[in-house]
């Protein structure tokens, strides 16, 4: 891995563009010696190519030779089948699509004085998942309720089992999908 | 207002039957001549601080109904009663219960499954009700009794299965003071105690005091009765203005219980 590697990796993402303007998205993940061997460069060269716009949300570099090197991007296009000939193109790279799991979680009570929400919000950070709070209200008087809706989402079901698990214990229920 | 408590002889506290704590050792014989002593001995102090003792008959096969702490949560004319984690104490309930309303009490019910073990993880200090969770207690029970009762309750993360109830690890006393181990406790629960309890109105325990169950103790004004302690305790009880009472409890530290555990506060 070089230095000018990584920076082509820092100006792909600068030339990425607004993603909140494309319809279409798709995560793919790759891994192994995807700098040495160019695959990385390769495969953001190719989504700048199809008119797609991508944004890299994880990069790990192996730091010996025999440890693998991991990127996460997040893809987005204005158009369905662009995107879709652009993940099957990737896959000759080894660019797999990176299926994310979500779930909603509700929860009330003294959660702010117990610090119960803001427990469960580290716990989701601590495993690396990401969350959006959808919904929150704050009770105004001492004695009243507060109440959040979650969105936990993860790339991994085992995580996402684990993480469930804890948090229910604190309280939370899942909602309905 | 006289301070009145509910207690149960430990007339069918003899051996250890069944493990539901760490400090259960199934097979492990208990003196039930000294048990009775040392429980008339605290029932004794109690009264003669000024407060008031009702009992409630024992029952065969129950060795752990004599903990009368677990039978619920009581506030003003309302008992919540206990929904027992483990299967050994569940069929205490119904004894709790009975003679709870036979006092007047109204009663109020947890939903099935809903675990939750009375004033064992449920003190107040002040108009707030601090309650355990996670070993014995669902904190869903926390807002289900916020709800029914219209209570502020905070929530505080047991992390040490030796203090598996809220009342051997925290001990609100009067006038705001608190005795409690940090070590029992997640990080946030241990930030909630120090916002909610100045540093001059907490007595921190240290390990051996607490596994002597100094936290399980019983707080009449400005008196508290706990089991045999240390001189470094008594004095800083002493510094902040209160007097301590020892009952050697060892007979009940077996079974996971001490003086407060064998105490329910009615008023």
């Amino acid at each position: 891995m070089t230095w000018e590697l990584l920076n082509k990796s820092k100006e792909l993402f600068l030339l990425s563009g607004d993603l909140n303007s494309m319809d279409y998205k798709c995560t793919v993940e790759l891994k192994g010696d995807i700098f040495d061997t160019l695959r990385l460069t390769s495969v953001l060269d190719e989504i700048v190519d199809s008119g797609c716009i991508c944004k890299i949300k994880e990069l790990k570099v192996g730091e010996i030779r025999s440890e693998d090197s991991y990127a996460r991007i997040k893809i987005r296009s204005e158009n369905r089948k662009t995107l879709d000939d652009l993940i099957e193109s990737l896959k000759k790279y080894g660019a797999t699509p990176v299926k994310i799991i979500s779930r909603t979680i509700e929860i009330q009570g003294h959660i702010v004085d117990s610090l119960t929400l803001s427990k469960i919000l580290d716990m989701i950070f601590n495993n690396n998942a990401r969350c959006e709070v959808q919904e929150i209200k704050i009770g105004l008087e001492k004695k009243d309720f507060s109440y959040a809706k979650i969105k936990i989402s993860t790339t991994n079901q085992q995580i996402m089992d684990n993480l469930l698990e804890k948090i229910i214990k604190q309280g939370a229920v899942l909602v309905e999908q | 207002m006289t301070a009145k408590f509910l207690m149960c002889p430990p007339d069918y506290y003899k051996n250890i039957d069944y493990e539901i704590n760490p400090w259960m050792k199934k097979g492990t014989g208990c003196d039930n001549e000294v048990s009775i002593d040392k429980w008339n001995e605290l029932k004794n102090i109690i009264i003669s601080l000024g407060g008031e003792v009702v009992t409630m008959q024992a029952q065969p096969g129950q060795p752990d109904i004599v903990f009368t702490a677990n039978a619920a949560l009581i506030y003003k004319d309302t008992a919540v009663i206990s929904r027992f984690r483990p299967p050994e104490r569940q069929p205490e309930e119904k004894f709790y219960a009975e003679w709870l309303e036979k006092q007047g009490f109204n009663l109020e019910y947890l939903p099935e499954n809903m675990h939750f073990e009375g004033a064992g993880d449920a003190l107040f200090s002040g108009e707030t009700l601090y309650s355990g969770y996670i070993t014995r207690t669902d904190i869903t029970a926390h807002t289900y009794i916020a709800y029914l009762l219209n209570l502020k309750i905070i929530s505080l993360e047991l992390v040490d299965k030796r203090f598996y109830h809220l009342d051997t690890c925290f001990c609100p006393l009067s006038e705001g003071y608190l005795i409690y181990y940090p070590n029992a406790f997640d990080e946030y629960a241990n930030k909630i105690i120090e916002k909610d309890f100045p540093e001059e109105k907490r007595i921190i325990a240290t390990e051996q005091e607490a596994l002597g169950f100094c936290c399980n103790a019983v707080n009449i004004d400005r008196s508290v009765i706990m089991n045999n302690t240390t001189d470094r305790l008594k004095n800083e009880l002493k510094e902040k203005g209160f007097d301590s009472y020892e009952v050697d409890l060892t007979e009940f530290m077996k079974a996971g219980g001490s003086a407060k555990c064998l105490t329910l506060r009615l008023d």
